[in-house]
């Protein structure tokens, strides 16, 4: 078991937590003027985002959390699962839903993604900031419809709803940015 | 080429401010008839503090850095010099971050047959001689403590000093229960130190009794330590005590604190024989402060990294 002593103890380091892997966002050392010298962290899990802080006595050891950051290639999902690979070795990990969350909607395949791996599971997928996807299902606009603020929802090929505007259509390639979830432009790809 | 020309300027303006700085304090101390001494930096004695670690040289018979000049001021106060201060380096290892360096400059005085009190006003004068104009309030450990956490850290029991501390995210999974030192600090530190970086500049007096470090308990309760420390944006930057004198009880002190570092798991250090010596062949009254230059002049020069202070900024 790989541990860290709170002297190693720096931004970006992993460490295990209540048996969760976080990453340590800020490391102070506070030392009351006569007395004991602690670490204070404040630290993101890993796995839900959550942020949190934790003191410990200066010298003390905290278990390593075995976690990677990996470029992996979206395969297919199986209806439960989602397949990645890795192009250099073509080793094949599976994420659950928890790992994938909202990634899922972003992906329909090859898309390379950074996914956070813990003792070589996903437990976090990040697609490409910008991915390109098929409308499959829109309403054709209507013309000087303003009152909707220029745009209406489309349904995507991986079964996103994002607001297009009006002009866009059924069959269309448009260009999504994964961190906002928005439409960016039509696009000629496809 | 811009980058280094501008880190020259910088390490100029730092050493021409330290060069004033020094100054004003040194005309401060003369003005008021505090003579500057000059002692080792190297002793045959560690400091036996739980919360310092000492840096030793072991060439040959192993000398010590210097944690304070504590010692040696404390034998010249035995030689009836009166009033004395020394401006120097002091080592601490280990200690590096924004607020610490395992070398820094200490001003540390000491006055005779005065209360604490008068100290803490001459580091206010001396504060607002070296350009330094907001007040300084007085506050106690207990008014603190109390308010953030509930507990009254001279009487709560050490069962609600632990729960209160693992309620604020403590690992106390590998500390000893009841050393009731390090669960103080553990509440300090998780509860009050955080709400101290919004307060106005604070002397905190009157500290629990098993924070005394060498200070003398008052009156006949004994309840709590005539020490002193001033935070400014949340830091300490100065360390006063109404000092012990008598040589038996400073012995004690010592041995307490090797008892605390065998229970910690920390090496034992031989209590200092030349300052028990100074204190059998008599020290009048007195109170001392330790300031912190660097500290004081992250505060005077509003800096946020203290290792910004030094020959070049890394």
């Amino acid at each position: 078991m790989a541990t860290y002593s709170t002297s190693q103890f720096k931004p970006g380091l992993k460490i295990l937590v209540d048996g969760e892997p976080h990453s340590i966002l800020v490391n102070d050392i506070v030392k009351p003027g006569k007395g004991q010298a602690f670490n204070r962290i404040k630290i993101r899990n890993l796995k839900n985002g959550r942020v949190g802080e934790k003191t410990l006595k200066s010298g003390e050891s905290i278990e390593a959390a075995d976690v990677l950051e990996v470029e992996l290639q979206y395969l297919y999902n199986d209806g439960s699962d989602w397949y990645f690979m890795d192009s250099k070795t073509f080793e094949q990990v599976s994420a659950n839903l928890d790992a994938v969350g909202d990634a899922r909607f972003w992906l329909k395949g090859q898309e390379i993604c950074d996914v956070t791996l813990w003792n070589d599971h996903p437990i976090v997928v990040v697609p490409p900031n910008f991915v390109v996807l098929e409308v499959s299902e829109s309403d054709p606009g209507l013309k000087g419809d303003t009152a909707s603020g220029g745009t209406k929802p489309a349904v995507l090929e991986t079964g996103a709803t994002v607001k297009v505007p009006l002009f866009v259509e059924q069959g269309e390639s448009i260009r999504i940015d994964t961190r906002t979830g928005e439409y960016v432009s039509r696009s000629k790809e496809n | 080429m811009d980058d280094s020309k501008s880190d020259n300027a910088k390490t100029r303006e730092v050493f021409r401010r330290r060069a004033l700085l020094l100054q004003k304090i040194r005309t401060y101390f003369s003005s008021e008839g505090v003579t500057e001494v000059n002692t080792p930096v190297l002793s045959e004695f560690g400091s036996c503090e739980p919360a310092l670690k000492n840096l030793s040289l072991n060439k040959g018979r192993r000398k010590y850095l210097r944690t304070s000049s504590e010692s040696s001021l404390k034998q010249l106060l035995s030689h009836n010099l009166g009033d004395v201060y020394e401006i120097g380096p002091v080592f601490r290892d280990e200690e590096i971050g924004p607020c610490h360096l395992e070398e820094f400059t200490m001003v540390e005085w000491y006055r005779t047959n005065v209360e604490l009190l008068f100290l803490i006003e001459d580091v206010r004068c001396l504060l607002a001689r070296c350009g330094y104009q907001d007040t300084i309030d007085i506050t106690t450990y207990a008014e603190l403590f109390q308010n953030a956490s509930g507990l009254n850290p001279h009487n709560c029991g050490n069962s609600e000093l632990v729960s209160c501390a693992i309620e604020k995210g403590v690992d106390l999974k590998e500390c000893d229960l009841n050393d009731r030192a390090l669960l103080l600090d553990a509440v300090y530190v998780s509860v009050v130190e955080p709400l101290l970086k919004s307060f106005s500049p604070v002397f905190i007096i009157d500290y629990p009794k098993e924070h005394r470090a060498y200070a003398r308990l008052s009156g006949t309760t004994e309840t709590v330590a005539l020490r002193f420390e001033l935070i400014i944006n949340g830091i300490e930057i100065a360390n006063g005590y109404d000092e012990i004198t008598e040589s038996l009880e400073q012995k004690d002190r010592f041995n307490a604190e090797n008892r605390l570092r065998k229970r910690r798991g920390l090496e034992q250090i031989e209590p200092d024989a030349a300052w028990l010596d100074a204190l059998s062949s008599g020290v009048p009254s007195v109170c001392g402060v330790a300031l912190g230059l660097e500290r004081l002049e992250m505060v005077l020069w509003e800096i946020s990294d203290i290792r910004s202070l030094g020959i070049k900024s890394y």
